[in-house]
């Protein structure tokens, strides 16, 4: 069996591309994408996916995008569930559409918090999803970036790097995806739609919340004295 | 559904019709835990490794790659090769665990890495392990009206009282279960030591056994599983958590005696011991009190074994709430009548002043299970208790705004007497009505206290107030 990145600089790889695929899944699925997401899920599951307990959503989903034949189904469903509808979209996937009252003016709000942390960050969005900051496959390229950035500061070695990536992580997952995330992913079980989105909602989650106690655990201060039982 | 075993070592691989599941031997599972795929096991019900020769998170890696959720998997690890009527016996016990795992969610898997590891590229990542953690069915939970005894329970102070419900981090959890079986209401659940599951494997392992058997409670820490002398080991998160239901309930599933099991030479690391010895020490002197014999329940012994008292079905265990338990222990007991005081147990008698209490309802509103509730009907309020319910928690007393004139009193002891009778009155008051639309005003004794209160100086208001709704004033 394949086994768990060796380092915590292999696991900020695996972490990242866990995102990437994630982002991927939750932006329109043209036929390219599709093979992309295959090939990504492929690896990802090489470097020790099974250890990891989130696993177990992990591989319905898995299964789902194998078991994709026509894609278009998957496209006029990923319009109905996130994009438009006669009463907007079945599970908004935006971060405002669940904390924000539009009445009030709190989407520009929500807006605005995420321009300044994707500023804090130094971050900026290419636009290559033509959407709002807070738009979930945003979000998921954002915590990718941050392992990213991760990665190469340990391989650096970079301590002050690392540690100020972590609580960026930590802080982005607590103030923004997890805040949110629960609530959408409920309104993606709600809506009867094709097995990619129905198993993509608890794989997703079931990830991040994991995720969310991984890097908890890494931006823990170390210990002054360390040893490896 | 199989279990699983390693072969290695000489441990004998039981053959032949087992009836209700399969059980195959795997050479080297222990030291390699893929071979659990390359043997093809599609769906392992649980396994049984040695001691120290195997990686817990390569282990449940297997498990997940199989199929299965590993929080459900009883994973096992001998100290001693156990013979083949002693493996049929804790196998059959493993897979009924197994059955009854009530499913689990991402909740529940809690992360575990050694405590103290390098986050810097000196040493190799280790496989993380997963244990169940618990988790809070908020709809059940009457943290709303109160309730906190899951938070001065946790010895990690993992649970804190937020907005009227229960804040839980999962990284301050040690899954010691404390929680769960403090819990009144069932809202707190660990799914991988429900009183379900446990009783199911006891009562297969009964079943099972040729023999009377004993069980001996232990800490998931303690490693390893000593077997022998027909006692076998049950695995529950902390023997802190064992109650004195828990303690008994195996006597009601046909186990001749219980044993639980110190923690280790130094202690609970929780600071569990006194705890756990004096609910021991409560569950034997019941057993004593009902003439069942004083080594029923023993703290760290083992030895002979008594008649078994009897078998009732596993359902009638139910949570192993100690009520239930002990109420249960008397229809089969020499001696039913019996009232015992206790300090630990989670029970109580509630009595109500016939003088003091003005009947104003806030016990019925605090009791977080229910066991004290009001009842209105035309003209008086009745406030009813059932003991079966009254986990003792004292919330009541603590509520009582007349407790300086003991308006109500809580008394801690098992009594048989009273869980026979169920929920009954216990205090009933006439209720004074609005002489202008006729709905009720208050009961009469809270009336009468507010007039005390008041004095002759307020007679207008006294007699305004007696006559008429808040509404009609």
């Amino acid at each position: 069996m394949n086994s768990l990145p060796e380092t915590f600089g292999d696991l900020a790889r695996f972490r990242q591309g866990m995102y990437k695929v994630f982002s991927a899944a939750f932006m329109p699925p043209i036929p390219e994408r599709l093979g992309d997401l295959i090939a990504g899920a492929d690896t990802l599951e090489g470097m020790g996916l099974p250890f990891l307990a989130f696993y177990n959503e992990w591989h319905p989903w898995r299964q789902a995008l194998n078991s994709v034949r026509d894609v278009i189904d998957v496209e006029v469903e990923y319009v109905r569930m996130f994009a438009t509808g006669v009463a907007g979209a079945m599970s908004p996937p935006t971060e405002s559409s669940y904390v924000a009252d539009p009445v009030r003016g709190e989407v520009g709000e929500v807006l605005a918090r995420l321009r300044g942390a994707y500023n804090d960050y130094r971050l900026e969005p290419t636009g290559a999803v033509a959407d709002t900051l807070d738009h979930i496959a945003i979000e998921l390229e954002v915590m990718s970036a941050l392992c990213a950035r991760e990665a190469e500061a340990r391989g650096n070695e970079n301590d002050h790097q690392t540690i100020v990536t972590l609580k960026h992580q930590r802080a982005f997952l607590e103030e923004h995806l997890m805040v949110w995330l629960p609530d959408f992913v409920e309104r993606i079980a709600a809506a009867e739609t094709v097995p990619f989105y129905s198993t993509l909602g608890p794989a997703v989650a079931s990830f991040v919340q994991h995720d969310l106690g991984v890097v908890r655990f890494l931006a823990k201060p170390s210990p002054t004295q360390e040893t490896v039982s | 559904m199989t279990l699983v075993l390693c072969s290695d070592h000489g441990t004998p691989v039981p053959t032949g019709d087992r009836g209700a599941y399969d059980t195959v031997g795997v050479a080297g599972l222990c030291s390699d835990p893929s071979t659990l795929l390359r043997a093809g096991v599609a769906n392992p019900e649980a396994l049984i490794l040695h001691a120290g020769e195997f990686d817990l998170g390569f282990v449940q890696g297997a498990i997940r790659k199989a199929g299965v959720d590993p929080l459900g998997v009883p994973v096992i690890a001998l100290a001693n090769i156990p013979t083949e009527p002693e493996l049929r016996t804790v196998g059959a016990g493993l897979v009924d665990r197994r059955r009854a795992f009530p499913g689990a969610g991402p909740e529940n898997a809690k992360l575990s890495w050694p405590e103290l590891i390098s986050r810097r590229k000196l040493f190799a990542l280790k496989v993380p392990q997963y244990i169940a953690a618990p988790s809070i069915d908020s709809s059940l939970c009457t943290a709303g009206h109160g309730c906190r005894l899951c938070v001065e329970s946790c010895p990690t102070q993992a649970l804190t009282p937020a907005d009227g419900a229960i804040s839980y981090s999962v990284e301050a959890c040690v899954s010691c279960g404390i929680c769960v079986t403090t819990c009144p209401t069932g809202a707190t659940v660990n799914p991988a030591a429900t009183p379900g599951q446990v009783a199911a494997q006891i009562a297969a392992m009964v079943v099972s056994a040729d023999e009377r058997i004993g069980v001996r409670f232990h800490c998931r820490g303690a490693q390893p599983r000593v077997f022998g002398d027909s006692w076998y080991p049950i695995e529950v998160p902390c023997t802190g958590m064992l109650t004195v239901g828990w303690l008994l309930a195996p006597l009601l599933l046909g186990v001749a005696a219980v044993s639980v099991d110190p923690c280790a030479d130094s202690g609970c690391p929780l600071g569990n011991d006194n705890r756990l010895q004096q609910r021991q020490s409560a569950a034997a002197a019941i057993c004593d009190e009902l003439d069942l014999g004083q080594d029923r329940v023993r703290f760290a012994g083992q030895g002979p074994l008594p008649d078994p008292i009897g078998v009732v079905p596993t359902a009638a265990v139910g949570a192993m709430r100690d009520t239930d338990v002990f109420l249960a222990l008397t229809h089969m007991a020499p001696i039913s009548d019996v009232s015992i005081e206790t300090s630990v147990g989670a029970v109580g008698v509630v009595s109500l002043d016939e003088e003091s209490c003005t009947v104003c309802e806030q016990c019925t509103t605090v009791c977080p299970p229910g066991a004290l509730k009001v009842n209105r009907t035309d003209g008086a309020i009745e406030i009813s208790f059932d003991a079966t319910l009254c986990v003792g928690c004292s919330m009541c007393v603590a509520t009582c705004p007349e407790i300086d004139k003991e308006a109500i009193t809580l008394h801690r002891r098992f009594d048989s007497g009273e869980l026979a009778v169920g929920r009954h009155a216990v205090r009933t008051e006439s209720t004074e009505m609005c002489e202008k639309c006729g709905n009720p005003i208050a009961p009469s004794a809270m009336l009468e206290r507010i007039r005390s209160m008041l004095g002759p100086e307020h007679a207008g208001t006294v007699d305004l107030i007696g006559r008429r709704c808040i509404s009609c004033r």
